[in-house]
Order: structure tokens, then sequence, then C-alpha cells
């Protein structure tokens, strides 16, 4: 039997969704404020007029559904799944009505791709946009990044007995204090210090390198909020590439590589043990992965260090963060060997530590997976009545068992599955299968590099195709199919 | 006289190739790897410091490509004004140098300028302010607290309840 819905419950999402949206209006007064001090009067109206019509449909919807039920799993499917859409096409009101987009369509498609941390974008003339504009196309990255819902817990003291079902369908495998609220917490208090550390490093470096100090503080934003929440937009169409400065790809490196941890083994490093980092699982998948797809590459792209450093291994890290940064233009990873965008593609795929910012198949996963595997072979190997138990370290010594494999290997699965389809569409019309590929899997796993294949001047279908993948990859699948299968039973009724 | 002509004639199309436009240029990069181009495009952003020179970047006049463009220090003289921007249109520039795919001294791909002469004066943006907007902006708002009044109200009644 399935649990069906009723009006209530619907009464109960809408209303849910009517408090998270207003919450979002409230983000629009940052990028408000700094068009009036960038004295960008145009923006500034794009701003209010998005803040309004924010604000009165999240005024309308609380008045209009009344809060008729506690929040359960039921509506928590429904509210994770439903308030990335609801974001998305209103973050994308301001992108709108800038001009820079052809279309709401390729504006919407701009700020899913925010939101998710993907990072593949479809702006026209990006040099000539406002900063107050591209301060929010970053903006979206940190609230997405961060999580719609989880920035709704924090502020709610009611949220805790519904919060640990929104939490959880946010796509976040793992809590790090009983209290939902007090991880929530956590989180920002974490982003916000190395939000702290990185505005400071990127405006030092900025500003050595010759820019004003307002645009070298804005720069340092959009820039910490791309790394850190492995978003991978860039303030200019060069993406890294146009600052010209070898320190600040190590820095973005190392953000990139810190936003693509665990959070818990923030907390595991910082309150803990910092030997943790020695043991951890995720963190020896990681290197395990880095080490042979960087060997793979040396073969793949056999030319001088220097040449593997800057053209291949930042463009390794930032696939297998999920940033999608790059200091080269797409023309030049177009001129990739194939063997070489292979190599980007399986790193695309596998993506960052559970409970980060990043997107794909996730290292804590892939390494169950391996290890399931490894010990079903032993199993064969061993004698018929030995019994063998696998273990492996994340913040403590844990058997491997049955469920989280099985659980691995689902999400796993409808990674590929979603993969394939993404690649098919882009196939269907007519980009090699590759090109398709690489370009699917960095929208599914909210990457952001791209072959050129996203533009402006691409198909609707395959547009609107990829803002459901990114969409689908942000949420890990789940919360979206249950959402789709609840309302599934409703018409069985 | 004859090989004199022949020689540079052969010089001329085996080191000298001008890519007009950018897209040209990294269209066909290996092409002209190491070779003299001449380009015309904007200046946008700001000019970035570098210990010998600076750098500038330059945008295609139609389409979202740029390149860096590195400036010796004896070059430079800081005649360029307009850089693009939200607020600005930046000069167009007609830059002769040698392009490099993989720049030995930078390990990026860079034109090395050696000739630089502003083909057209960039300018100040006027930014347009729809009235739409500013008249939709005060609709808005007086919706927008009308609804927040309501809700202050509702939710008063709902608490003494």
């Amino acid at each position: 039997m399935i649990i069906s819905p009723d009006k209530d419950d619907f009464l109960t999402i809408f209303h849910i969704l009517g408090r998270i949206v207003l919450g979002l209006a409230c983000f629009f007064l940052i990028p408000l404020f700094s068009a009036g001090i960038f004295k960008e009067f145009a923006p500034f109206y794009d701003f209010l007029l998005s803040f309004l019509i924010s604000a009165s449909l999240g005024f309308l919807m609380i008045l209009v559904f009344p809060y008729k039920k506690e929040v359960g799993w039921v509506h928590s499917f429904f509210i994770v799944s439903l308030s990335w859409i609801f974001a998305s096409l209103l973050g994308a009101l301001p992108l709108y009505f800038s001009s820079h987009w052809n279309s709401f369509l390729d504006a919407w498609f701009e700020a899913m791709s925010g939101f998710a941390t993907t990072g593949l974008s479809l702006v026209n003339d990006l040099e000539h946009l406002s900063l107050s504009c591209n301060l929010w196309r970053h903006l979206m990255m940190f609230i997405g990044g961060q999580g719609i819902i989880l920035a709704g817990i924090s502020f709610l003291a009611s949220a805790q007995k519904g919060g640990v079902s929104l939490y959880f369908g946010e796509a976040r495998g793992e809590k790090i204090f009983p209290n939902i609220i007090a991880t929530a917490r956590f989180i920002w208090k974490v982003s916000f210090i190395y939000l702290g550390m990185g505005v400071f490093f990127y405006t030092f470096i900025l500003l050595r390198k010759g820019l004003s100090w307002i645009k070298a503080i804005v720069h340092a934003f959009c820039l910490f909020f791309a790394s850190f929440d492995t978003g991978g937009f860039s303030p200019h169409t060069g993406s890294i590439f146009y600052y010209h400065s070898f320190s600040l790809e190590i820095i973005t490196l190392i953000f990139m590589i810190l936003g693509a941890m665990n959070f818990n083994l923030h907390f595991w490093l910082w309150r803990k043990s910092r030997k943790e980092i020695f043991k951890n699982f995720e963190i020896k998948v990681f290197f395990s992965s880095l080490v042979i797809l960087t060997g793979l590459l040396y073969l793949s792209l056999k030319n001088n260090h220097w040449f593997l450093f800057r053209e291949g291994f930042y463009q390794l890290i930032s696939a297998h963060t999920g940033c999608g940064f790059t200091n080269l233009s797409f023309f030049q990873i177009n001129r990739f060997k194939e063997s070489t965008l292979f190599i980007l593609i399986i790193a695309m795929a596998i993506g960052g530590g559970l409970c980060s910012t990043t997107g794909g198949i996730k290292l804590m996963r892939l390494g169950l997976i391996i290890k399931a595997i490894k010990g079903e072979i032993k199993r064969i190997i061993m004698p018929y009545k030995a019994v063998y138990k696998d273990t492996y370290h994340h913040l403590e010594d844990k058997i491997l068992e049955q469920a989280p494999v099985r659980e691995a290997f689902i999400i796993i699965s409808l990674y590929f599955v979603f993969y394939l389809l993404g690649a098919l569409v882009g196939l269907f019309y007519g980009y090699p299968f590759l090109s398709s590929l690489f370009e699917s899997v960095s929208a599914t796993a909210n990457v952001g590099l791209s072959l050129g294949i996203t533009h402006p001047s691409m198909p609707a279908l395959l547009k609107l195709v990829y803002i459901f993948q990114m969409w689908l990859g942000r949420l890990e699948f789940l919360s979206i199919f249950i959402a789709l299968g609840y309302s599934l039973s409703l018409l069985r009724k | 006289m004859r090989r004199f002509v022949f020689f540079l004639f052969f010089y001329f199309f085996l080191f000298n190739l001008y890519a007009h436009n950018l897209e040209d240029l990294l269209k066909n990069p290996s092409l002209f790897d190491k070779k003299v181009v001449e380009i015309e495009a904007e200046v946008v952003g700001e000019p970035l410091k570098e210990e010998d020179g600076v750098w500038i970047n330059v945008k295609d006049r139609d389409k979202d490509i740029v390149l860096g463009v590195f400036i010796k220090d004896t070059l430079w003289q800081r005649r360029i004004t307009h850089y693009g921007s939200y607020k600005e249109r930046g000069d167009i520039l007609k830059i002769k140098g040698v392009f490099h795919l993989f720049c030995p001294q930078h390990k990026t791909t860079d034109i090395h300028a050696y000739k630089i002469e502003i083909k057209e004066e960039g300018f100040l943006r006027e930014e347009k302010i729809s009235s739409f907007k500013i008249k939709l902006s005060f609709i808005l708002g007086i919706i927008c607290l009308t609804l927040a009044l309501i809700y202050l109200i509702k939710n008063r009644i709902w608490k003494r309840k």
C-alpha cells in the first residue's frame, strides 16, 4: 500500500514553500543594495522587481495555504523538490530582466545551474554584465551549495521535527550533530569561516594584480562562492584564464578541494582529531582516484610538466571536485584527445564527498561498491564456511553492510542511466557522442565544464533536458522520484 | 632577385598569418602557433600587472571569446582609456604580436604584443531605465506591503487564539 497525500498535506507543502520563497526573497536584498552602492540603476530596479514579486508570492502562499499538519517525510520530498524549482524560477527573474539572456528559458537554465552549483552558462556578453548581476549569479551558487532547505532550517526554531526529513531530502547523507538545527548552523559556520579566509586571499591576489578595491572584493566573493561551493561560474568569460595568475589558480584548487570535502570531516578536523584526514575512507578514495587519473592524464597528454599542470591537472581537479573552473577556452578543451576527455568524464562522474557541495556519484559510494566487489571475490575464494567481514574508516571504524552498498548501487545506477540518457538526447541533435556524454555528465554531476554544446543557440529541448538533469543530480534523484511517486498515487485514487 | 622574392613570399605565408578575429585564431590555434598575428578586438576588464609587463584581455567583437594579450613595460604607455565593462564599451584595439598556443614564458595561451593601435575609442554606455519597470515596482510594492500587513494581522490573531 502506498501512502497518498491528501488536501491537507498539499496545503502544508505550499505553506512551507511560501516561507521558503519569502526567505529567498530576502537574498535579493544583497544584490539590490550592491546595485545601489555600485550606482547600477537599471539592475537596481531589476532586483527590486524580483524581490517584490518573490515576497508577494511568498506572503500570498502563506496566506492562501494554511499550515495544517506537522511536516513529515511525505511533505519533505515535495518541499525539497519544488523549492528548487521555485528558487530557480524566481532566481531567473533579475537575469531575464537584464537582457543578457536570450529568453526566460535561458535565464532559468542559468539560475538552475547556479543553485545546483553546476556552472554551465548561457549568458551573452558576460564582459558587459553588471557587477550586481554577477554577484547574484555567484550568490545563487552559495545558497544552492549550502542547500536552500538548509538555509531555511537554520532560521526556523520549530524546524526540529520536520527538519530531519527536509535535511536528508536535500541529498545530504549524514548529520553532524544529533540536533538538525545545530548541524545546519555548523555547516553555515564552517562556510562563513572559509568565506572570510577565501575573500582575504582572493582580494590580496587580485589587489596585487592591479584591480581596484571594490572590484577585487566583489571578484573575491564571486570566486570564493564559485570555488568553495564548487559552482564554477566566473565573473569573466575566460573563467580563471582571465586573471593570468598562477597563485590564483593554486588558491582556487585549495578551495575546490575544501568544498569537495565532507562537512562531517571538516567537523572532525576542527573539533576532534586531525589524524582523521589520514585514515578517512573518502579521502583515501579521492587520492587513489586522483593518482590513477593523473597517471592516465600524463600518458594521454605526454607533454612537459607545466603543460600537464595548467592544461591537464587543473581541469582534472576542477572536474573531480565538480567545480567547473577552467584556465582554458572551450576551443582548447575541444582540442583535447578523446582519451583526455574520457579521463575528465570519469572524474566528473565520480565527484567529491558525501555531505559536501559537489555532485556526482560521490567518493563514499564508489569506495563502498569497490569494497563490496572485492569482498564478493574474497568470499568466493575463501572456504565455504569462512565468515568474511570487511571494514572501512569514516569518522569511526565501520563494518561494510548490505544496506549502504545497496543504496550506493541504486544511486550509482541512476547516475549512469541519466548520464547516458542526456548523452543520447545530445546525440539525437547531431552532436558527437563523446561531446554529448561530456556535457551530459557535466550537467548531471553539477560540474560545469563544457565542450561548447551549452550555448545560447542550442536547442530548447536540450536546455530543458540539462535543467532536469541538473535538478535531478543536485537532489540525487530520490526526493524527486518519491515526490513523483506520491503524485502518481493521487491518480490511482 | 627571384630567389629573394620567393623567400619573402615564403616567409610571409609561413611565419606571418593574419587572423582578423579571435574565433579564427582559436579555432585553428596550431596553424597560428608561434606566428605573427594581427587581430582586432575590444579590450575588457582591467589591466593586470605582471613582473615585466601588463596583461590585457581582449574580446571578439561579435562573439564571447576572450584571449589574454601580454604587453611589455616598454610598449605599455597607458593609452587605453576605456576597458569594456557594464558602464563602458572598451577601446577597439588592433594588435600585432606573436601568438603562443602554449607560451614558454607564461605557460598559457597568449599573444605577446609588439604593436598596439587604438582603432576605435570606447565610450561610456548609457543606462536605460525602463519607466514601465519603475511603475511596476511601485504597484508591486503596494501589493507586497498590503500582503505583509494582512499576514502580520492574521499572525497576531492566530497567536491570541
